[in-house]
């Protein structure tokens, strides 16, 4: 899995402590542990809600599924990567539930109407900004395997489809990005030759 | 094959093409150009940073934990005291060093770190070196939790969730990076230190970057 961070015996061994009082319902311990993997967390969910009010409630959600499944970890893996296959699978599920409470349609603009600039630091905004503009079923592929480094063998377990299916919506979605992104580099360069 | 689609050229990001695909790539430089710019959106995909969660957001999960009653233990009043015991401490500590960084160009008044915390976290004396271990490292959870917390109430402070009037957010989040900024120099291979400078760090940069964009339109 992507992202994960390198821990030293020590801090496994610091961090098992925490989990353990955690499973004992120690708030500081939770307190910790939220401290340390909540802007993980929160990234995962927040992509796949595609707005940050969802997101908020996909991240408590997921966090109170987490803390009550404390007991169940044992350990196998990092605590990083359990906790991210919970909030992944937690978030997928309420967009499922949310999906079938209404049927949303967002109309999808081919270019991503964010204000140009020169800069590499726009570059996540703009993908952040492309990525909501994905059709729900596109984002959910294009995250978990671009962003989380899933397989399609591991994305179609989760979203409950196969894996050609799977890839098959990642090429979509990676060209429809392209073609956001692309607009948005027109744009910038207008900009760029009219200010010279 | 004449030309390929967008969505041909975003399976080649991952897989290999086929002798005729290369013979179309080798033939077309702006097809090339199009795989690489995929490839590098791929790339830059699986390099997006951590998202900070809207401040509150523990607070708002403590409350729904302890509903559900997945935490107890002592009481809030109580933790808070020693929260704020905990993150006076730290504040005094970030103060002081403060001071020692604007003299640190006077020879000999570089500020000595954590003995502020030392003198005023009080604590029983270890007879053994695993209760000191065991000592070390609950000051050592202690002051990380410090730290997160003095972070959620410099957020406070400046009265905005993330988002919203980020000019005024701007002089907190230094604060609280060069307070970090120390934490991370006193314990430099430590890896939540670590982790959390890097998350302040990003908070700071969204932020600039919010003020540019803001700025721009």
């Amino acid at each position: 899995m992507s992202h994960s961070p390198g821990q030293s015996p020590g801090s496994r061994e610091i961090e098992a402590q925490l989990i353990r009082r955690a499973c004992e319902g120690d708030g500081r311990a939770v307190r910790t542990l939220y401290d340390r993997y909540a802007p993980r967390v929160y990234a995962v969910v927040r992509r796949i809600a595609g707005d940050d009010d969802t997101a908020q409630d996909y991240a408590q959600e997921a966090w109170i599924r987490a803390i009550r499944a404390l007991p169940t970890f044992r350990g196998d893996a990092r605590f990083s990567t359990w906790l991210h296959r919970i909030a992944v699978n937690s978030a997928l599920q309420a967009v499922r539930k949310e999906k079938t409470r209404r049927m949303r349609e967002v109309p999808v603009p081919e270019v991503v109407p964010v204000a140009p600039d020169v800069g590499d630091v726009l570059l996540e905004r703009k993908l952040e900004a492309a990525l909501d503009r994905l059709p729900d079923g596109m984002r959910k592929v294009l995250i978990l395997h671009d962003v989380e480094g899933y397989t399609h063998e591991e994305i179609g377990t989760a979203l409950g489809v196969t894996a050609g299916s799977s890839k098959s919506q990642l090429f979509k979605a990676r060209a429809k990005m392209r073609r956001m992104l692309r607009g948005f580099e027109a744009s910038a360069k207008e900009v760029e030759a009219w200010s010279v | 094959m004449e030309r390929m689609t967008l969505e041909q050229l975003a399976r080649l990001v991952d897989e290999r093409p086929t002798p005729e695909e290369q013979r179309v790539l080798d033939g077309d430089p702006g097809l090339r150009r199009e795989l690489e710019a995929l490839k590098e959106q791929s790339w830059s995909l699986r390099n997006l940073p951590a998202l900070l969660p809207p401040v509150g957001g523990w607070h708002q999960l403590e409350k729904e934990l302890s509903a559900a009653g997945l935490i107890h233990g002592q009481s809030r009043a109580a933790v808070w005291g020693k929260w704020m015991q905990v993150a006076a401490a730290v504040v005094l500590f970030i103060g002081g060093t403060a001071v020692g960084w604007v003299s640190a160009s006077q020879p000999g008044l570089r500020p000595g770190g954590g003995e502020s915390v030392a003198a005023l976290v009080s604590f029983d004396q270890p007879a053994t070196l695993a209760e000191a271990t065991a000592l070390v490292e609950q000051k050592d959870l202690e002051f990380k939790a410090a730290l997160a917390e003095y972070r959620h109430l410099l957020l406070a402070q400046a009265g905005a969730q993330p988002g919203q009037n980020p000019a005024a957010r701007l002089p907190y989040i230094q604060t609280l990076a060069a307070a970090t900024h120390i934490a991370a120099e006193a314990n430099p291979g430590d890896p939540w230190i670590n982790s959390f400078l890097v998350r302040v760090m990003e908070e700071h940069e969204q932020l600039q970057r919010r003020i540019s964009l803001d700025n721009w339109n």
